[in-house]
């Protein structure tokens, strides 16, 4: 049966004769940064809270890494608050979601003008106008900061029984120039802490304060504030440990040799 | 004695006549050529050859989502066999390159597209090109069962160059399954299709094909001309052809064809239009692939 089909398999070869010629084929792919805005969604009539929900595609050629930054300015046209997104990395090919929230203080109409940052450049997304409503909110959620070696820890707790939404932490006030990012917490049982992150062009100690809202915006927290400081990386630490250790073992070998030198003094005398 | 001298003389004339006369057979057998032919014999043998030119085709720097400039290819017939069918096969990437960073991954083999020598811009066709599903959610596409995201369903993009247009399938066996491709493409100023409950969108009914594999014939929209091929169960590869004969199902299908069908003589060549459609999101640097062209005489 094998030879039969061998045999066949033959006579196939025999009568299809084929012929393969290959090219190598190249091409080179040029550097560029640059993106497609997929998709911005936003509240025309946000009530209590406003959301910018952007999907950005890395259409282009290099991997960078992005935030989105929104701008909300009044009907004078000052801005009256800078809001940061996560930072987040697209290698070419890639899709990501970046979201950016503001609570409102008061009844208005408003315009976001809303920029993305990609690999240090900057690409104008556009202004939005929108109207925001301020409607009577729950203060259910406990907000508290403190200065952690790691850094910035906020702990955010709900106060109030069967609470499931999100949280989000919005820096409210913090020295101009400085990149707050905000926080979305998925609050569960008990209390959830995160590291909010930042950064600023140069170190100061200075005062921030944040609030946390409730993704539907009808529950939010006090505004809590807090005097940053400066969080002391590992080198430091070790660093540090090892001249208390230093200066405890020189103390103790003067003391030993002190006392030594005593009994030996008061030998001699006799 | 003056009879003896003329009798001398007329015996020398006699001698010179006879001399010449001896000496004319000579000449005369010299002018009358006698011929015989050598018969020069030799077999060529049956050969079904094929040379393409330039051995290598560099399309310069392009940049994502756009088009290189045209090149072209000779497809010589150096056999002793009449061409009668020429196609390609390409090189293609062996998983998803997009989103991963890595320039490796990428194949050009994938961004190549073919057409008659001039023969129209819309008779492009990409040869055998390879597409992944996504890597992440997309949040703003409708499923045809009116999901947002969708569930239940894979989904990427036939990437087109600068114009994307979304697909769609649900997993498992393919036998049956209906294909959804966008009719409009996702382009820098357009979302184009997302909706595939209520948007423009073309149907392709699968059939079970060569083992792994389902395929269909896209008979309408802007991707009409190509067959498709969808991987069994995990519908997560598809691949998308028009002149190789050697892809799944390339002989059940219809919408494939050969490049060149016809009798290309032995010492005869034809003339292939490439261009490279580099789309978006391919990480930068030098790509290199490999263009196969295969050729029978049957």
């Amino acid at each position: 049966m094998n030879s039969l089909r061998f045999a066949i398999y033959l006579l196939a070869l025999l009568i299809l004769s084929q012929s393969v010629c290959s090219l190598e084929i190249r091409v080179f792919i040029k550097g560029d940064i640059g993106g497609i805005l997929e998709n911005l969604s936003y509240e025309k009539n946000a009530v209590n809270l406003q959301r910018f929900f952007l999907i950005w595609y890395n259409s282009q050629s290099v991997g960078c890494d992005m935030r989105v930054r929104v701008d909300i300015k009044n009907t004078t046209n000052q801005t009256i608050a800078t809001l940061w997104s996560k930072k987040r990395i697209l290698e070419p090919g890639a899709t990501e979601n970046f979201e950016v929230f503001w609570v409102p203080e008061k009844n208005g109409s408003y315009t976001a003008s809303v920029k993305a940052y990609v690999c240090k450049e900057i690409f104008d997304l556009g202004s939005y106008e929108f109207n925001a409503t301020v409607e009577k909110r729950k203060k259910g959620i406990i907000l508290s900061l403190q200065n952690t070696p790691k850094g910035l820890e906020a702990s955010v707790k709900a106060n109030l029984t069967n609470f499931t939404n999100d949280v989000v932490i919005i820096p409210k006030s913090y020295p101009l120039g400085w990149v707050f990012e905000q926080e979305r917490v998925k609050l569960e049982k008990g209390e959830k802490k995160v590291l909010v992150n930042f950064e600023c062009p140069r170190w100061k100690s200075e005062r921030v304060s944040f609030i946390a809202v409730a993704t539907d915006g009808m529950v939010i927290s006090n505004e809590a504030e807090i005097v940053l400081k400066k969080k002391q990386d590992v080198f430091e630490i070790v660093k540090t440990c090892l001249l208390y250790t230093l200066l405890f073992v020189s103390l103790s070998s003067n003391f030993v040799l002190f006392k030594k030198y005593s009994k030996f003094r008061k030998r001699s005398r006799k | 004695m003056r009879g003896e001298i003329k009798i001398l003389g007329l015996l020398a004339i006699a001698v010179v006549i006879a001399v010449m006369t001896a000496m004319m057979p000579v000449a005369v057998a010299d002018i009358a050529n006698d011929t015989e032919d050598a018969t020069v014999t030799i077999t060529i043998a049956t050969q079904t050859w094929v040379n393409v030119d330039p051995e290598t085709l560099d399309f310069g720097t392009v940049n994502p989502g756009a088009a290189s400039a045209m090149k072209q290819i000779q497809i010589e017939n150096i056999g002793s066999m009449n061409i009668t069918k020429i196609w390609f096969n390409v090189s293609q990437p062996s998983e998803r390159p997009f989103a991963t960073g890595n320039g490796s991954k990428y194949d050009p083999g994938n961004f190549i597209r073919v057409k008659p020598e001039g023969a129209d811009e819309s008779q492009y066709y990409f040869i055998d090109r390879v597409e992944f599903n996504e890597s992440r959610s997309l949040v703003y596409l409708t499923d045809p069962d009116g999901n947002t995201p969708p569930s239940g369903y894979n989904y990427g993009r036939f990437r087109n160059g600068s114009y994307e247009y979304f697909w769609m399938v649900q997993p498992g066996d393919c036998a049956g399954k209906t294909f959804y491709i966008g009719n409009n493409p996702h382009t820098k100023t357009s979302s184009g299709t997302v909706n595939f409950q209520s948007g423009s969108f073309t149907t392709v009914t699968l059939t079970a094909g060569p083992a792994g594999w389902c395929y269909g014939d896209v008979s309408s929209g802007p991707l009409a001309g190509y067959v498709i091929a969808v991987k069994n169960d995990t519908a997560d590869v598809v691949r998308w052809y028009k002149y190789n004969k050697d892809a799944p199902a390339a002989d059940s299908a219809t919408n494939d064809a050969y490049f060149f069908e016809g009798t290309l003589y032995p010492g005869n060549s034809t003339v292939a239009d490439l261009q490279m459609l580099v789309p978006y999101g391919v990480v930068l640097g030098q790509k290199t692939g490999t263009l196969t062209v295969l050729v029978n005489d049957q």
